[in-house]
């Protein structure tokens, strides 16, 4: 097998709910600071890599391209949706590396839903079978698919009203908590059991916080060829196991129609990421899940065999997802609470988290990260782990 | 997102119309493949009748609604929106609004009615005193 490629450059614009600039920005502002700490210039980016719906729009590769002066690139290519869409960005570009066809490659992701807050609304709109079947019925807009899959997975499990709410309390309380130590996360006020339950319902039984964020924000991410890395770090990070998995992911085949609580497309990204990578399990430090809705949260950790089905309860209780937890899970505080940036600032945080550099926050030991993102029809599941540098 | 369903969902939107609910089975292989694809998600036939059914269904799953999100015309919170699973075909999912805030139970029988609304035809439901496994199917 080829040598793998190293995460040499991490760059971010953090995210906040207003930033005052455009998405194109704040992706050039990402980009700027990923070159920079790979030790690099922009002509020596060979290759660019994007998710396919949100960037092509917002920010896409061939504007950033001829702005930031990334006069080399030779190989570009665009992955898939949004957060499955952004994992697999990054995979495509390890690999891409990993091929011998570049040096380095970048990949980015940038949005500006915290300024444009109808950006979620309005991609899901656009796809008729919302707008022309379930809009009318009032079956609009994803809190509400959330709260019935939440209400669908009690059913399954056989949970009571109260053991739903206590598990939903825990995941939202865990995010926030890890939240607290990120410097730069966005929401930094405190979360307890009362402060939930007095958090207004919006679609029963999701209340606001268990409703994600919304953020201005980037993040840019460089690998290199193991021969070319002028990082000069200690250690690198390389990605010894991704996959992507997709049940139909149009429009045809929305939340409404999908087999929820299970999550397929994750069950089977994760059984090809774990056994590329050698790996098991057991392995893994922390992970870092799309958390667009706490219930989010929930549904993956049984897909990905983290938790037995039916048995999230049980895991996620009590402190067991905070970063100094038994399952450090979404340890920046993850949608709920650190940014909407759609999974990007997962990947950012687990390249920090293994580097050492994560502060308050650090997972002590933490050598390899699980990240995950897609919790519909397409889902990308990605191991990223801590290697000495050669 | 490619491969959507675009113009296909007018046949539906038809029979709302005219007080039926009409679902698409694929012609060549009996599928029910809804939301409708252009290809049959099944075995790629483009060809497929639109079949009425009767209504009647079970409670998939249901949220009440506090806050609106996404604005429905006409549409005020609080208010309860389920989906429900077509008895006369396996799997079809319909979301449907509730005509009351009485909580509905999972799994138990029910009937879409089409009803007209200001942000365009859509369904509600209605309990019905019969047995899940009693439901008259579609042979």
């Amino acid at each position: 097998m080829s040598e793998r490629a190293i995460i040499t450059g991490l760059g971010q614009a953090a995210p906040v709910r207003r930033s005052g600039r455009s998405a194109a920005e704040l992706a050039a502002a990402s980009i700027r600071a990923a070159i920079a700490d790979a030790g690099i210039g922009g002509a020596e980016i060979a290759a660019v890599v994007t998710e396919s719906s949100v960037t092509p729009q917002l920010a896409p590769a061939s504007e950033i391209m001829t702005a930031l002066g990334l006069s080399r690139v030779h190989t570009s290519a665009s992955s898939t949706p949004t957060g499955a869409g952004i994992l697999h960005a990054l995979g495509i570009a390890c690999a891409i590396v990993e091929s011998g066809r570049a040096d380095h490659a970048l990949t980015y992701f940038a949005v500006d839903w915290g300024s444009r807050a109808q950006g979620p609304a309005e991609y899901h709109h656009a796809m008729s079978a919302k707008a022309v079947v379930e809009e009318p019925a009032g079956f609009a807009g994803p809190p509400l698919y959330f709260a019935m899959a939440a209400r669908r997975y009690a059913h399954v499990h056989g949970l009571s009203e109260h053991a739903l709410e206590e598990m939903l309390a825990a995941v939202a309380i865990g995010a926030r908590t890890n939240a607290l130590l990120h410097p730069d996360a966005q929401l930094r006020k405190p979360l307890d059991s009362a402060g939930y339950l007095g958090s207004p319902v919006i679609a029963a039984p999701l209340r606001r916080d268990d409703c994600c964020l919304l953020s201005d924000g980037a993040v840019a991410i460089v690998v290199s060829r193991a021969g070319a890395d002028r990082s000069e770090r200690d250690t690198g990070v390389v990605v010894p196991g991704w996959s992507w998995a997709s049940e139909r992911t149009d429009d045809a085949s929305f939340y409404a129609q999908s087999s929820l609580p299970e999550l397929p497309a994750a069950t089977a990204a994760m059984q090809d990421a774990i056994s590329q990578a050698g790996m098991s399990r057991a392995d893994i430090d922390l992970v870092e899940l799309y958390d667009c809705f706490s219930i989010a949260t929930v549904l993956q950790l049984e897909a990905l065999g983290f938790a037995k089905s039916g048995n999230a309860a049980e895991f996620t209780e009590g402190d067991s997802l905070f970063s100094t937890g038994a399952h450090p899970t979404n340890t920046h505080g993850g949608l709920l609470a650190h940014g909407y940036l759609l999974g990007a600032n997962h990947l950012a945080e687990a390249i920090v988290q293994l580097r050492g550099e994560a502060g308050d926050r650090q997972v002590p030991g933490a050598e390899v990260a699980m990240i995950g993102a897609g919790p519909g029809r397409q889902y990308t599941a990605l191991l990223m782990e801590r290697v000495a540098s050669p | 997102m490619s491969g959507g369903t675009a113009g296909m969902l007018e046949p539906y939107v038809a029979g709302l119309r005219e007080g039926r609910i009409i679902i698409p089975r694929c012609t060549a292989c009996a599928h029910w493949d809804w939301y409708p694809h252009r290809l049959c998600a099944h075995c790629t036939s483009e060809s497929r009748d639109w079949i009425t059914v009767s209504g009647l269904g079970v409670v998939h799953t249901w949220t009440q609604v506090e806050r609106i999100v996404v604005p429905v015309l006409g549409l005020s919170a609080p208010y309860i929106v389920a989906l429900i699973e077509l008895a006369d075909a396996p799997g079809v999912r319909i979301p449907a609004r509730s005509r009351d805030l009485s909580r509905p139970e999972i799994g138990s029988a029910v009937r879409l009615r089409p009803i007209p609304t200001p942000a365009g035809p859509t369904t509600e439901y209605c309990s019905v005193n019969v047995d899940v496994d009693e439901l008259p199917r579609l042979p």
